[in-house]
């Protein structure tokens, strides 16, 4: 079993790097390897989960609440989400933290795989 | 566990925020608990920032700190320079030239590879 | 050894870098199909991207995988990213 940390600095929709993400991170999750996201500038958004798309069956944030629920951690730069207004995190999903750069040099400490996104 | 981090600085200044956030990012690396070791390197449209006259108001503080915490290395990669018609003389003296072998033996020494 | 994960806009840079490493492997991933892996010992391409894009004929020198065969090669290299 591996630990790969995910640093994910795009917000969800206009770039495909949050489907990218989602889609490694849930392989690697169901091949029962410890994986966890460190979400910075733009990435932050992805957590959202007031997202709403008509188009779309799932929007982002329902792929990344997914991964949480099946053992990721996902911590988010809390300097990040205060600048674009998100409160604190207030309308992530449960599970989705808000910390600090810290908290990612921690992960990469504990990591074996750093993938960026 | 403490690792050896490369910060791979790739995006033209100042069109995106990374080549901040990237500095950022190498302060908070260096002053967690495990105290990660890192070293820069600017290439491809990244060079752009290595310009002495390019504005370094919003970085400046963070590599003031980072001094402050451990001496660290600003490689900028010379044929990203000479692709883009950049002299030596048009540098910020803080930026050291490396061959482009150089900047591969960096990516092997280091344990992570980051690209900002 | 190194798994390269190229992508635009840095895969020109990523693979000049890949080729001074004796023991490269290539992912072509996202728009990084689009680049030209080849002169690669071992280069693949990620069958989403590949498919999405209709690039398969374009990338023949690469073999295709999915996400749970990049997942074990994330694991068994160590990851340079370039995308």
């Amino acid at each position: 079993m591996a630990n790969i940390n995910f640093l994910l600095t795009e917000g969800p929709f206009q770039t495909e790097k949050w489907n990218t993400a989602a889609k490694i991170a849930g392989a690697a999750l169901k091949k029962g390897h410890k994986v966890n996201f460190f979400c910075y500038l733009d990435g932050i958004y992805n957590g959202l989960s007031t997202q709403e798309f008509a188009d779309w069956e799932k929007v982002p944030g329902d792929y990344f609440n997914e991964l949480v629920e099946n053992g990721a951690e996902i911590v988010c730069c809390g300097i990040c989400v205060n600048a674009r207004g998100q409160q604190s995190g207030k309308f992530f999903y449960e599970g989705i933290k808000v910390g600090g750069i810290p908290d990612w040099a921690a992960f990469v400490g504990g990591a074996d795989r750093v993938v960026t996104l | 566990m403490e690792k050896k981090i490369l910060f791979m600085f790739l995006r033209a200044p100042f069109g995106a925020i990374y080549y901040t956030e990237g500095l950022r990012a190498v302060v908070g690396m260096m002053s967690g608990l495990d105290e990660h070791k890192v070293t820069c390197v600017y290439a491809g449209d990244g060079a752009y920032y290595c310009l002495k006259d390019s504005d370094k108001s919003e970085s400046a503080g963070y590599v003031k700190t980072i001094a402050d915490i451990s001496e660290t290395h600003y490689y900028v990669e010379k044929e990203s320079l000479d692709e883009r018609g950049i002299q030596e003389g048009d540098l910020d003296g803080m930026f050291e030239v490396i061959s482009r072998d150089d900047f591969a033996k960096l990516i092997s020494d280091n344990d992570v590879v980051y690209d900002f | 050894m190194a798994l390269y994960l190229i992508g635009l806009p840095f895969a020109k840079t990523g693979l000049e870098l890949a080729k001074r490493d004796s023991d490269a492997k290539v992912v072509l991933i996202e728009d990084g199909v689009y680049a030209d892996g080849s002169g690669f010992g071992e280069v693949y391409a990620v069958k989403e991207d590949v498919e999405k894009r209709g690039v398969a004929s374009r990338v023949a020198g690469a073999k295709v995988i999915d996400y749970d065969e990049l997942v074990d090669l994330i694991v068994d290299n160590k990851v340079v990213n370039f995308l």
